[in-house]
Protein backbone atom coordinates (compact mmCIF):
# COMPACT_ATOMS: atom_id res chain seq x y z
CA UNK A 1 0.00 0.00 0.00
CA UNK A 2 2.75 2.43 0.99
CA UNK A 3 4.73 1.43 -2.08
CA UNK A 4 1.70 2.02 -4.28
CA UNK A 5 1.07 5.46 -2.79
CA UNK A 6 4.72 6.39 -3.21
CA UNK A 7 4.77 5.22 -6.81
CA UNK A 8 1.54 7.11 -7.47
CA UNK A 9 3.11 10.25 -6.05
CA UNK A 10 6.11 9.89 -8.34
CA UNK A 11 3.88 9.36 -11.36
CA UNK A 12 1.73 12.36 -10.41
CA UNK A 13 4.84 14.53 -10.19
CA UNK A 14 6.03 13.32 -13.58
CA UNK A 15 2.61 14.01 -15.09
CA UNK A 16 2.64 17.50 -13.59
CA UNK A 17 6.15 18.29 -14.86
CA UNK A 18 5.36 17.10 -18.40
CA UNK A 19 2.10 19.10 -18.35
CA UNK A 20 3.92 22.28 -17.35
CA UNK A 21 6.62 21.77 -20.00
CA UNK A 22 3.99 21.12 -22.66
CA UNK A 23 2.16 24.26 -21.59
CA UNK A 24 5.23 26.32 -22.44
CA UNK A 25 5.26 25.04 -26.03
CA UNK A 26 3.12 26.64 -28.78
CA UNK A 27 -0.28 25.01 -29.42
CA UNK A 28 -0.79 22.38 -32.12
CA UNK A 29 -3.36 22.78 -34.91
CA UNK A 30 -6.00 24.58 -32.81
CA UNK A 31 -5.75 27.17 -30.01
CA UNK A 32 -4.82 25.39 -26.81
CA UNK A 33 -4.09 22.13 -28.62
CA UNK A 34 -1.59 19.82 -26.93
CA UNK A 35 -0.46 16.21 -27.43
CA UNK A 36 -1.12 15.35 -23.80
CA UNK A 37 2.12 13.52 -23.01
CA UNK A 38 1.31 13.82 -19.30
CA UNK A 39 -1.38 11.21 -19.88
CA UNK A 40 1.38 8.61 -20.25
CA UNK A 41 1.95 8.70 -16.51
CA UNK A 42 -1.73 8.86 -15.63
CA UNK A 43 -2.56 5.87 -17.78
CA UNK A 44 0.52 4.10 -16.44
CA UNK A 45 -0.73 4.65 -12.89
CA UNK A 46 -4.18 3.38 -13.79
CA UNK A 47 -2.91 0.25 -15.52
CA UNK A 48 -0.18 -0.75 -13.05
CA UNK A 49 -1.57 0.52 -9.75
CA UNK A 50 -5.32 0.60 -10.30
CA UNK A 51 -8.17 2.89 -11.26
CA UNK A 52 -8.18 4.86 -8.00
CA UNK A 53 -4.48 5.69 -8.21
CA UNK A 54 -4.74 6.72 -11.83
CA UNK A 55 -7.68 8.96 -11.00
CA UNK A 56 -5.72 10.52 -8.14
CA UNK A 57 -2.82 11.25 -10.49
CA UNK A 58 -5.26 12.83 -12.96
CA UNK A 59 -6.80 15.09 -10.32
CA UNK A 60 -3.41 16.14 -8.96
CA UNK A 61 -2.14 16.93 -12.45
CA UNK A 62 -5.27 18.88 -13.40
CA UNK A 63 -5.47 20.94 -10.20
CA UNK A 64 -1.79 21.66 -9.60
CA UNK A 65 -1.09 22.05 -13.31
CA UNK A 66 -3.72 24.77 -13.58
CA UNK A 67 -2.30 26.49 -10.49
CA UNK A 68 1.29 26.46 -11.78
CA UNK A 69 0.25 27.43 -15.31
CA UNK A 70 -1.71 30.38 -13.92
CA UNK A 71 -4.89 29.35 -15.70
CA UNK A 72 -7.35 28.28 -13.02
CA UNK A 73 -10.28 28.01 -15.42
CA UNK A 74 -8.50 25.17 -17.23
CA UNK A 75 -9.56 22.88 -14.36
CA UNK A 76 -13.17 23.26 -15.51
CA UNK A 77 -12.30 22.12 -19.04
CA UNK A 78 -9.72 19.43 -18.35
CA UNK A 79 -11.07 17.63 -15.28
CA UNK A 80 -14.51 16.47 -16.51
CA UNK A 81 -13.23 15.42 -19.93
CA UNK A 82 -10.14 13.82 -18.41
CA UNK A 83 -12.27 11.85 -15.96
CA UNK A 84 -14.57 10.51 -18.67
CA UNK A 85 -11.69 9.67 -21.03
CA UNK A 86 -9.67 7.97 -18.29
CA UNK A 87 -12.68 5.95 -17.13
CA UNK A 88 -13.30 4.85 -20.71
CA UNK A 89 -9.67 3.79 -21.09
CA UNK A 90 -9.75 1.78 -17.87
CA UNK A 91 -13.03 0.15 -18.87
CA UNK A 92 -11.56 -0.83 -22.24
CA UNK A 93 -8.41 -2.13 -20.55
CA UNK A 94 -10.20 -4.25 -17.98
CA UNK A 95 -13.10 -5.52 -20.03
CA UNK A 96 -11.57 -5.95 -23.46
CA UNK A 97 -8.95 -8.68 -23.78
CA UNK A 98 -8.33 -7.92 -27.46
CA UNK A 99 -7.59 -4.21 -27.73
CA UNK A 100 -3.98 -3.03 -27.61
CA UNK A 101 -2.65 -0.29 -25.33
CA UNK A 102 -2.22 2.04 -28.32
CA UNK A 103 -5.84 1.63 -29.43
CA UNK A 104 -7.11 2.20 -25.90
CA UNK A 105 -5.01 5.34 -25.66
CA UNK A 106 -6.29 6.61 -29.04
CA UNK A 107 -9.90 6.10 -27.95
CA UNK A 108 -9.26 8.02 -24.73
CA UNK A 109 -7.32 10.73 -26.55
CA UNK A 110 -10.10 11.44 -29.03
CA UNK A 111 -12.78 11.47 -26.33
CA UNK A 112 -10.67 13.76 -24.11
CA UNK A 113 -9.90 16.29 -26.87
CA UNK A 114 -13.44 16.49 -28.22
CA UNK A 115 -15.07 16.65 -24.80
CA UNK A 116 -12.64 19.33 -23.66
CA UNK A 117 -13.58 21.47 -26.67
CA UNK A 118 -17.29 20.95 -26.11
CA UNK A 119 -16.94 21.73 -22.39
CA UNK A 120 -15.15 24.94 -23.31
CA UNK A 121 -18.07 25.85 -25.61
CA UNK A 122 -20.59 25.23 -22.85
CA UNK A 123 -18.78 27.04 -20.06
CA UNK A 124 -17.76 30.12 -22.07
CA UNK A 125 -20.94 30.20 -24.21
CA UNK A 126 -18.86 30.27 -27.37
CA UNK A 127 -20.68 27.90 -29.69
CA UNK A 128 -18.39 28.95 -32.53
CA UNK A 129 -15.57 26.87 -31.05
CA UNK A 130 -17.47 23.71 -32.02
CA UNK A 131 -16.10 24.19 -35.55
CA UNK A 132 -12.73 23.05 -34.26
CA UNK A 133 -14.16 19.66 -33.25
CA UNK A 134 -12.72 17.78 -36.28
CA UNK A 135 -9.28 19.21 -35.64
CA UNK A 136 -9.56 18.32 -31.96
CA UNK A 137 -10.47 14.77 -32.92
CA UNK A 138 -7.40 14.59 -35.20
CA UNK A 139 -5.22 15.92 -32.42
CA UNK A 140 -6.73 13.33 -30.10
CA UNK A 141 -5.75 10.54 -32.50
CA UNK A 142 -2.22 11.88 -32.79
CA UNK A 143 -1.84 12.45 -29.07
CA UNK A 144 -3.47 9.15 -28.14
CA UNK A 145 -1.22 7.20 -30.50
CA UNK A 146 1.90 8.93 -29.13
CA UNK A 147 0.86 8.33 -25.53
CA UNK A 148 -0.07 4.72 -26.23
CA UNK A 149 3.18 3.94 -27.95
CA UNK A 150 5.30 5.58 -25.25
CA UNK A 151 3.34 3.68 -22.61
CA UNK A 152 3.82 0.43 -24.48
CA UNK A 153 7.59 1.00 -24.58
CA UNK A 154 7.66 1.91 -20.88
CA UNK A 155 5.83 -1.26 -19.90
CA UNK A 156 8.24 -3.29 -22.01
CA UNK A 157 11.39 -1.68 -20.68
CA UNK A 158 10.58 -1.41 -16.98
CA UNK A 159 11.67 -4.35 -14.79
CA UNK A 160 8.99 -6.73 -13.65
CA UNK A 161 9.61 -5.94 -10.00
CA UNK A 162 8.49 -2.36 -10.56
CA UNK A 163 5.29 -3.45 -12.30
CA UNK A 164 4.12 -5.87 -9.63
CA UNK A 165 2.43 -4.76 -6.44
CA UNK A 166 1.30 -7.12 -3.69
CA UNK A 167 0.07 -10.57 -4.64
CA UNK A 168 -0.95 -9.67 -8.18
CA UNK A 169 1.71 -11.68 -9.94
CA UNK A 170 0.92 -13.64 -13.04
CA UNK A 171 0.55 -17.34 -12.39
CA UNK A 172 3.79 -19.16 -13.05
CA UNK A 173 5.88 -16.01 -13.33
CA UNK A 174 9.39 -15.74 -11.99
CA UNK A 175 8.25 -13.04 -9.60
CA UNK A 176 5.62 -15.32 -8.05
CA UNK A 177 8.15 -18.10 -7.58
CA UNK A 178 10.60 -15.71 -5.98
CA UNK A 179 7.85 -14.41 -3.66
CA UNK A 180 6.76 -17.89 -2.61
CA UNK A 181 10.30 -19.07 -1.93
CA UNK A 182 11.22 -16.01 0.17
CA UNK B 1 -0.84 -15.08 -18.45
CA UNK B 2 -3.28 -12.18 -17.90
CA UNK B 3 -2.26 -8.74 -19.05
CA UNK B 4 -3.23 -7.18 -15.72
CA UNK B 5 -0.08 -8.38 -13.97
CA UNK B 6 3.58 -7.47 -13.84
CA UNK B 7 4.83 -10.27 -16.09
CA UNK B 8 1.72 -10.05 -18.29
CA UNK B 9 2.66 -6.51 -19.31
CA UNK B 10 5.72 -7.88 -21.09
CA UNK B 11 3.46 -9.76 -23.49
CA UNK B 12 1.52 -6.68 -24.57
CA UNK B 13 1.62 -5.85 -28.28
CA UNK B 14 1.35 -2.35 -29.82
CA UNK B 15 -1.28 -3.54 -32.27
CA UNK B 16 -3.92 -6.25 -32.43
CA UNK B 17 -6.53 -7.18 -35.03
CA UNK B 18 -9.37 -5.93 -32.85
CA UNK B 19 -7.89 -2.41 -33.04
CA UNK B 20 -9.01 -2.15 -36.67
CA UNK B 21 -12.65 -1.93 -35.62
CA UNK B 22 -11.95 0.85 -33.15
CA UNK B 23 -9.78 2.79 -35.60
CA UNK B 24 -12.48 2.50 -38.28
CA UNK B 25 -15.07 3.93 -35.88
CA UNK B 26 -12.79 6.81 -34.89
CA UNK B 27 -11.79 7.66 -38.47
CA UNK B 28 -15.42 7.51 -39.65
CA UNK B 29 -16.46 9.88 -36.88
CA UNK B 30 -13.66 12.33 -37.76
CA UNK B 31 -14.53 12.28 -41.48
CA UNK B 32 -18.19 12.86 -40.63
CA UNK B 33 -17.38 15.91 -38.51
CA UNK B 34 -15.17 17.33 -41.30
CA UNK B 35 -17.97 16.86 -43.82
CA UNK B 36 -20.45 18.61 -41.53
CA UNK B 37 -18.14 21.56 -40.91
CA UNK B 38 -16.97 22.02 -44.51
CA UNK B 39 -20.36 21.45 -46.12
CA UNK B 40 -20.53 24.00 -48.98
CA UNK B 41 -22.28 27.27 -48.24
CA UNK B 42 -23.32 30.03 -50.55
CA UNK B 43 -23.08 32.97 -48.18
CA UNK B 44 -19.98 34.98 -47.38
CA UNK B 45 -19.47 37.11 -44.31
CA UNK B 46 -19.75 40.87 -44.72
CA UNK B 47 -18.53 41.87 -41.30
CA UNK B 48 -17.89 40.73 -37.78
CA UNK B 49 -19.27 41.00 -34.27
CA UNK B 50 -17.29 41.83 -31.14
CA UNK B 51 -18.52 40.32 -27.89
CA UNK B 52 -17.23 41.33 -24.47
CA UNK B 53 -17.95 38.93 -21.62
CA UNK B 54 -20.67 37.31 -23.71
CA UNK B 55 -22.44 40.60 -24.58
CA UNK B 56 -22.58 41.94 -28.12
CA UNK B 57 -20.66 45.18 -27.85
CA UNK B 58 -19.83 46.25 -31.39
CA UNK B 59 -20.08 45.24 -35.02
CA UNK B 60 -18.17 46.15 -38.16
CA UNK B 61 -19.21 46.09 -41.82
CA UNK B 62 -16.46 45.53 -44.44
CA UNK B 63 -18.45 47.18 -47.25
CA UNK B 64 -19.43 50.43 -45.53
CA UNK B 65 -16.45 50.34 -43.12
CA UNK B 66 -18.89 51.38 -40.43
CA UNK B 67 -18.09 50.50 -36.82
CA UNK B 68 -21.21 50.45 -34.63
CA UNK B 69 -20.79 50.37 -30.87
CA UNK B 70 -23.73 49.09 -28.87
CA UNK B 71 -25.23 51.18 -26.10
CA UNK B 72 -23.93 50.30 -22.69
CA UNK B 73 -20.54 49.09 -23.85
CA UNK B 74 -18.06 50.56 -21.41
CA UNK B 75 -14.87 49.45 -23.13
CA UNK B 76 -13.07 52.27 -24.92
CA UNK B 77 -10.98 52.14 -28.03
CA UNK B 78 -9.08 54.08 -30.61
CA UNK B 79 -9.98 53.52 -34.24
CA UNK B 80 -7.78 54.43 -37.17
CA UNK B 81 -8.30 53.31 -40.75
CA UNK B 82 -7.30 49.77 -40.02
CA UNK B 83 -6.23 49.44 -36.41
CA UNK B 84 -8.52 49.03 -33.46
CA UNK B 85 -7.22 49.18 -29.94
CA UNK B 86 -9.60 47.20 -27.88
CA UNK B 87 -9.37 47.88 -24.15
CA UNK B 88 -11.34 45.43 -22.09
CA UNK B 89 -12.64 48.29 -19.95
CA UNK B 90 -11.46 46.70 -16.76
CA UNK B 91 -7.81 47.70 -16.97
CA UNK B 92 -6.41 50.12 -19.56
CA UNK B 93 -3.07 48.32 -19.47
CA UNK B 94 -4.74 45.15 -20.76
CA UNK B 95 -5.51 45.36 -24.47
CA UNK B 96 -5.89 43.54 -27.76
CA UNK B 97 -4.67 45.30 -30.90
CA UNK B 98 -7.05 44.33 -33.68
CA UNK B 99 -6.13 44.90 -37.31
CA UNK B 100 -8.99 45.18 -39.78
CA UNK B 101 -8.33 44.58 -43.48
CA UNK B 102 -11.52 45.82 -45.12
CA UNK B 103 -10.08 45.27 -48.59
CA UNK B 104 -9.55 41.53 -48.02
CA UNK B 105 -12.44 41.34 -45.56
CA UNK B 106 -10.49 39.93 -42.64
CA UNK B 107 -9.68 40.83 -39.05
CA UNK B 108 -6.89 39.57 -36.82
CA UNK B 109 -5.47 40.27 -33.37
CA UNK B 110 -1.85 41.26 -33.97
CA UNK B 111 -0.85 42.04 -30.41
CA UNK B 112 -2.24 41.41 -26.97
CA UNK B 113 -1.24 41.55 -23.32
CA UNK B 114 -2.93 38.30 -22.38
CA UNK B 115 -1.00 35.23 -21.30
CA UNK B 116 -0.87 32.52 -23.94
CA UNK B 117 -1.69 34.78 -26.92
CA UNK B 118 -4.17 32.23 -28.27
CA UNK B 119 -6.22 35.09 -29.74
CA UNK B 120 -3.35 35.95 -32.10
CA UNK B 121 -3.33 32.50 -33.71
CA UNK B 122 -6.73 32.64 -35.43
CA UNK B 123 -8.41 35.12 -37.70
CA UNK B 124 -11.85 35.98 -39.05
CA UNK B 125 -12.51 36.48 -42.75
CA UNK B 126 -15.40 36.32 -45.23
CA UNK B 127 -15.47 32.52 -44.96
CA UNK B 128 -15.84 32.60 -41.21
CA UNK B 129 -13.48 32.13 -38.31
CA UNK B 130 -13.32 32.77 -34.65
CA UNK B 131 -11.11 34.80 -32.30
CA UNK B 132 -11.36 34.33 -28.57
CA UNK B 133 -9.36 35.93 -25.76
CA UNK B 134 -10.34 34.33 -22.48
CA UNK B 135 -8.46 36.65 -20.06
CA UNK B 136 -9.98 39.75 -21.66
CA UNK B 137 -13.42 38.28 -22.34
CA UNK B 138 -13.10 39.23 -26.02
CA UNK B 139 -14.78 37.23 -28.78
CA UNK B 140 -14.85 38.13 -32.48
CA UNK B 141 -17.00 36.14 -34.88
CA UNK B 142 -17.95 36.56 -38.52
CA UNK B 143 -21.27 38.12 -39.35
CA UNK B 144 -23.37 36.15 -41.83
CA UNK B 145 -26.65 37.20 -43.41
CA UNK B 146 -28.12 33.71 -42.96
CA UNK B 147 -26.43 32.90 -39.63
CA UNK B 148 -24.75 29.72 -40.97
CA UNK B 149 -21.95 28.03 -39.06
CA UNK B 150 -18.60 29.61 -40.00
CA UNK B 151 -15.54 27.63 -41.08
CA UNK B 152 -12.49 27.48 -38.85
CA UNK B 153 -9.63 29.70 -39.89
CA UNK B 154 -6.28 29.23 -38.20
CA UNK B 155 -3.04 31.20 -38.43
Amino acid sequence: MVRKITFCGVLSALALISFIIENLLPPLIVPGGKLGISNVFILFAGIVLGYGYGLSALIIKAVLGSVFAGNFSAILYSLPSGFIAFSLQMALFYFSAHLSIVAISVAGGVVNSVLQGLTFCLITSTAEYVIYTPYLALLGILGGASVGFILFLLLKIMPESLLSFGKTFAVGSETENAYNNK
Amino acid sequence: MHKKSGAGFKNLKPFSHADIILYLIVISAVILTFLLVFFPRDSKSDGFYIYVDGNLSAEYDYNTRAFNVKEGFDGYFYLSDSDLYFYSGKNPAEYNLIKIDAENKSVKVISSTCKGHDCERTSVNENGGFIYCSPHGLKIVAKFKDDTIPSPVTG
